[in-house]
């Protein structure tokens, strides 16, 4: 090796504790920006695994292919498994207690169907033989229809018609619900209707044939077969939960595809590449395939889908956490090696004065830097993947909860990812010793040997006021011009703590908002649980609430009721802001009146009592009048966007007593007269604000029975308060089926909120805690060299002197003005930080602007910490030292 | 009239097969007012015994009496405060802070001790060092002479009692010598202020009122040329 490498790596190992400073450094920022690109690839894999367990694995569908083309697309190179898929349509379902799922629906696979789809067998076995048939639970479940293992069944299978409205005459598929056709003329009615089978004679029907007239569709024969049941499976995710077809599979093999059969083929690919689209056109082209499509919900995690979001936003991200990483890491670097480069300025001084080239010593800088490269680098990537897997580990479980997921994040090593870390880390190095190495190229032999250029001062840079010294001592002031001397470094320290300080504060802050949004958002939802018990069954319904209001850990229930009517009021009691609106455009108005929808509320008879009192209105009258009474609720809530803030205002200026006329929907149909019984702000549990334009009446099931006689459609809903949502929602979900009702498990909601919140939370405060950590190794660099610098200056100081007393003064308010400069620049432009993040949370969310003052106090006492350490630590080192010693001393 | 006296001093610098006997057993007072100059070959321990005698650097064993204080019983603090008010050290090189002035440098100790600085004297010294129109330059914006002056400025200060010089010229010219060796004259006659100085010229070294040779750490000869 050269003798200008020797003397670096012995000047490197020399000055031992800022060499491993360095490299800590380094160390951390390339773990860091490892990290997060092992976190974008496991994250995209952790998608791609999920969207395999839920929908299954294949790359491209070849639609209708005939057996010719069929051998054509399995002999295909890039096929890895083949699978075989036909759907053979429709059976009545015979005794089906689900009357919107009166079918079963008869698909085909082959064997290979069974591990690339999610397929779960719960009980029997697959498949294996023509004519077998595995079925969904559901069946037993919800159709309530037994069939045992082995049981033979009989079916016509047809195809589902539609045979009312628009589009006469299509086939449905299972994403098209059971098709009810609403109209007066065929209810009820024992007249012949059309039919498309010409096999039943006129007169008799059964109720089946009844309940298909009624319906919008109807069922046609084209083949009868039977299977044997041989399994259960769970039922399938492709299956929506509105088909009205249970599914049910069964064999298909490529003997069973004749000359003159259509199957689809699902090609699962050996290699997904780019090249896979012109590939399968090129093969569909050839063989005469028309219709052919691909998965690219799936294929997008490869990569090879052109312009996809998902990835752009990811890659993005990537590159923005990335760049901060390098900023914080090269100011580290870049000040590690200007202190090297500023150390050895003698040496290099004398190497040039031998002879040494601008490159040789320019060169010495890079090798220095190639050198805590080739350690760190290798060490920054192991750490940051152990680092990674460990914090998967503790995360997965939050991970599943939050987003419903079943599949793990795992560490995702891919070369890529490797290779991006190490370039970026290099570059990082690279840019930091650039100007360093510069500087060292240009020192010349004299300017070593004098050391003047360490020191070029003005008067001007030094000047400090006068008021220091009177105030403070002189040893304040040496330490403020001990800051001022060496303008560039200290910039350094004080950059570095202050993007430590802003990071912190912003995030923490963000996080802060986050939860107060949430409980913001949480704000007047004081239930658990809701239940939709739907508009169809009242009787239905009122069994379902009465078994579910009689569970165990129920504490407190509502049950409300809602239909939507209509009024028009008079142009003086609108809401203002429609007058305003009004006054401008008067076509608004029909007759002097503005149209209104009203939303009644019915509450049970408790709840309403309860209510009633809380809003000082008499529940007496709901009783005893045979006439419609209401609490309106005069309250509206909109979000005013050229404000851009959420406003309430009135809803209505009327008064007791006055009177609404409610109409079902047109001028046409007029339902009755409301009295308006009392006035006020407050709202029942489950009821949301009206928008402007709407109003909320409050009234009891009486009156809401009245209204719906007339032919309007109600919804009740259940809001339950429980000791243990989790189970309440089991339990409920087992009392009914999952059709009819659907329950909102409100706690469990903001459960998975607040998990989100701790979720970013571990990766933001993990990331800023690294990121401080460069800035401390940055700093305590610094702070160390330029107090290690100065050790003939303070055995000066010494010898002319100044007491330990006074030195230790001067120290600490060198570090105190580091931490005051840091905290001018940091907190001003932390809060400026917050006011913003403020200003965009109050586009959805109305609170007042806080101060997180607890976590700056936290942050102040930290910068404090940190510098006055750093001090401490090296000038412990110093003070000890010799007077003699120090002055004899070169810089080491 | 002793302001200085040495007992049996020594110094020891490492330890073991490195040990290096800087000074041995060298014992010798010294009259106020007297201009010594102590000479010898590099190693001989002069720049240790000038350190020994201005406070800057513990004995291994021995004492030092300045106006009958013994120093070295002294504390840190009340060492450094001794120094600030009793001593006046000027070395070779590297003798001025570099952020602060001329005119700061120059009341340093002073403004150490926290004591308002006597304008009159002040401008007293700069008038006779000749440094009245660099008061506010930085030592960096001084030449190697300028930046002697400075420090024997700020050596006399504080009025010492003692003032100590390793080497003062070794970095100058020999104009510059001159000056800087007629100005420590000046203020030895006039301000009566004792002054040890080190140096390998002999033109200095005769024109001190006592010469001082040190060898291999032992006062090899101690003349006195001018009583």
């Amino acid at each position: 090796m050269n003798i200008i490498n020797k003397l670096t790596l012995r000047q490197m190992r020399l000055n031992r504790r800022r060499t491993l400073v360095t490299i800590i450094g380094v160390i951390i920022s390339v773990a860091m920006i490892m990290a997060v690109a092992t976190i974008s690839v496991s994250f995209l894999e952790l998608v791609k695994k999920q969207t395999i367990a839920r929908e299954g694995e294949w790359h491209v569908t070849y639609k209708n292919v005939n057996r010719e083309q069929l051998q054509a697309v399995k002999g295909d190179e890039d096929t890895r498994t083949l699978i075989l898929s036909r759907d053979r349509g429709y059976a009545l379902l015979p005794g089906s207690q689900n009357e919107y799922k009166p079918y079963l629906f008869i698909k085909e696979y082959s064997s290979e169907a069974y591990t690339q789809l999610p397929i779960e067998l719960s009980a029997g076995r697959l498949p294996q033989a023509p004519h077998e048939v595995v079925l969904s639970e559901e069946i037993a479940k919800n159709g309530k229809v037994k069939y045992a293992l082995g049981e033979q069944i009989t079916l016509a299978i047809g195809q589902r018609v539609k045979t009312a409205g628009e589009n006469k005459g299509e086939l449905l598929t299972q994403y098209a619900p059971l098709q009810r056709y609403i109209g007066e003329e065929n209810a009820g009615e024992g007249t012949t209707g059309e039919r498309t089978t010409g096999e039943r004679t006129t007169g008799e029907e059964n109720t089946e044939e009844r309940n298909s007239r009624e319906r919008g569709e109807t069922l046609t024969t084209e083949s009868t077969e039977t299977y044997t049941v041989v399994g259960y499976i769970k039922r399938p995710n492709w299956e929506p939960t509105w088909a009205p077809g249970y599914t049910v599979i069964s064999y298909l093999d490529e003997s069973m595809v004749g000359a003159q059969d259509n199957v689809d083929a699902l090609v699962v690919l050996k290699k997904v590449k780019r090249s896979l689209y012109p590939h399968a056109e090129a093969l569909a082209q050839k063989a005469g395939i028309e219709q052919y499509n691909f998965n690219n919900y799936l294929l997008r995690f490869y990569g090879v889908t052109a312009d996809d979001q998902l990835q752009k936003t990811l890659w993005t991200l990537t590159a923005i956490m990335m760049s901060i990483i390098v900023i914080g890491s090269v100011s580290l670097i870049y000040n590690a090696f200007a202190i090297s480069v500023a150390e050895r300025s003698r040496d290099l001084g004398m190497l040039a004065s031998v002879g040494a080239t601008k490159k040789q010593k320019r060169n010495s800088v890079y090798f220095e830097g190639a050198v805590i490269a080739l350690v760190s680098i290798p060490l920054g990537l192991l750490s940051g993947l152990a680092g990674i897997g460990l914090t998967f580990h503790f995360i997965n479980p939050l991970i599943q909860s939050v987003s419903g997921m079943s599949e793990e994040l795992t560490v995702v090593v891919t070369p890529a990812s490797i290779l991006l870390a190490c370039v970026v880390s290099l570059l990082t190095i690279f840019i930091s010793t650039y100007l360093p190495a510069r500087k060292a190229s240009r020192i010349s032999a004299i300017e070593a040997i004098r050391q003047t250029t360490e020191v070029k001062l003005t008067g001007k840079t030094v000047k400090t006021s006068k008021l220091i010294r009177r105030l403070l001592g002189i040893e304040a002031e040496l330490g403020l011009k001990n800051l001022k001397r060496n303008k560039r470094r200290y910039q350094a320290v004080v950059f570095s703590l202050v993007i430590s300080i802003v990071l912190f504060l912003t995030v923490s802050y963000f996080t802060a908002s986050l939860q107060k949004a949430l409980s913001l958002s949480q704000d007047g939802v004081n239930f658990d649980i809701s239940v939709a018990l739907g508009s169809e069954d009242p009787i239905a319904a009122e069994q379902y609430i009465r078994s579910i209001i009689s569970l165990a850990d129920v504490q407190k229930y509502s049950v409300v009721t809602q239909l939507t009517t209509f009024t028009w009021l008079d142009e003086q009691i609108i809401a203002p802001e429609l007058r305003e609106q009004v006054k401008a455009d008067p076509s608004m108005l029909e007759k002097g009146e503005y149209p209104y929808y009203l939303d009644i509320y019915a509450l049970d008879d408790e709840s309403l009592r309860e209510y009633a009192t809380q809003v000082g209105a008499d529940f007496a009258q709901f009783d005893q009048s045979p006439e419609l009474v209401g609490i309106v609720v005069d309250t509206a809530i909109y979000e005013d966007k050229t404000a851009n803030k959420i406003v309430e205002t009135r809803a209505i200026e009327a008064e007791i007593g006055q009177t609404i006329d409610l109409y079902r929907d047109s001028r046409e149909t007029y339902l009755g007269k409301m009295r308006i019984s009392a006035l006020t702000g407050q709202l029942p549990m489950g009821v949301f604000p009206a928008g402007v334009g709407g109003l909320n009446i409050i009234v009891s099931e009486q009156v809401l029975n009245k209204l719906a006689e007339q032919q309007v459609d109600t919804e009740t809903s259940l809001f339950l308060r429980t000791a243990d949502p989790l189970e309440t929602q089991h339990q409920i979900e087992e009392l009914v089926g999952s059709d009819h009702l659907y329950v909102y498990n409100v706690y469990q909601q903001r459960q998975k909120e607040e998990q989100m919140i701790l979720l970013m939370s571990v990766f933001t405060y993990g990331f800023i805690v690294l990121i401080t950590a460069i800035s401390i190794a940055n700093i305590f660099n610094s702070i160390s060299t330029s107090i290690a610098l100065r050790k003939r200056e303070f055995a000066m100081l010494k010898s002319v002197g100044m007491t330990p007393k006074q030195f230790n003064k001067m120290i600490n308010y060198e570090s105190i003005l580091y931490g005051i400069q840091a905290l001018f620049y940091g907190l001003p432009l932390s809060i400026l930080v917050m006011h913003l993040i403020h200003r965009t949370f109050q586009s959805s969310f109305r609170y007042e602007f806080f101060l997180p003052w607890e976590r700056i106090g936290a942050v102040i006492m930290a910068v404090f910490v940190i510098v006055g350490s750093a001090m401490l630590f090296s000038g412990a080192k110093v003070k000890k030292e010799n007077i003699i010693d120090a002055l004899k001393q070169e810089n080491i | 009239m002793e302001i200085l006296k040495i007992e049996h001093l020594s110094k020891i610098y490492g330890t073991g097969e490195t040990a290096v006997k800087a000074l041995d057993d060298v014992s010798f007072t010294v009259p106020r007012g007297q201009f010594v100059a102590i000479i010898g070959p590099s190693g001989s321990g002069k720049s240790t015994l000038l350190h020994m005698l201005g406070g800057v650097d513990r004995p291994t064993s021995g004492k030092v009496f300045v106006e009958n204080t013994d120093i070295y019983a002294l504390d840190e603090t009340r060492l450094a405060i001794f120094r600030r008010r009793q001593v006046g050290l000027i070395y070779q090189f590297y003798n001025l802070i570099p952020v602060l002035t001329v005119a700061e440098n120059m009341t340093l100790p002073l403004l150490l001790d926290q004591q308002k600085v006597d304008e009159s004297h002040f401008q007293e010294i700069v008038k006779a060092l000749n440094m009245q129109d660099r008061l506010d330059y930085l030592p960096n914006q001084l030449s190697g002479g300028q930046q002697q002056r400075v420090s024997i400025g700020r050596a006399l200060m504080n009025n010492p009692s003692i003032m100590l010089a390793d080497e003062p010229t070794g970095n100058l010219d020999s104009k510059n010598s001159k000056e800087i060796i007629d100005l420590l004259k000046m203020f030895n006659k006039t301000f009566h202020k004792t002054l040890l100085v080190i140096t390998h010229d002999e033109r200095i070294a005769l024109q001190a009122d006592r010469v001082i040779a040190l060898e291999d750490g032992r006062i090899a000869k101690d003349e006195v040329i001018r009583p």
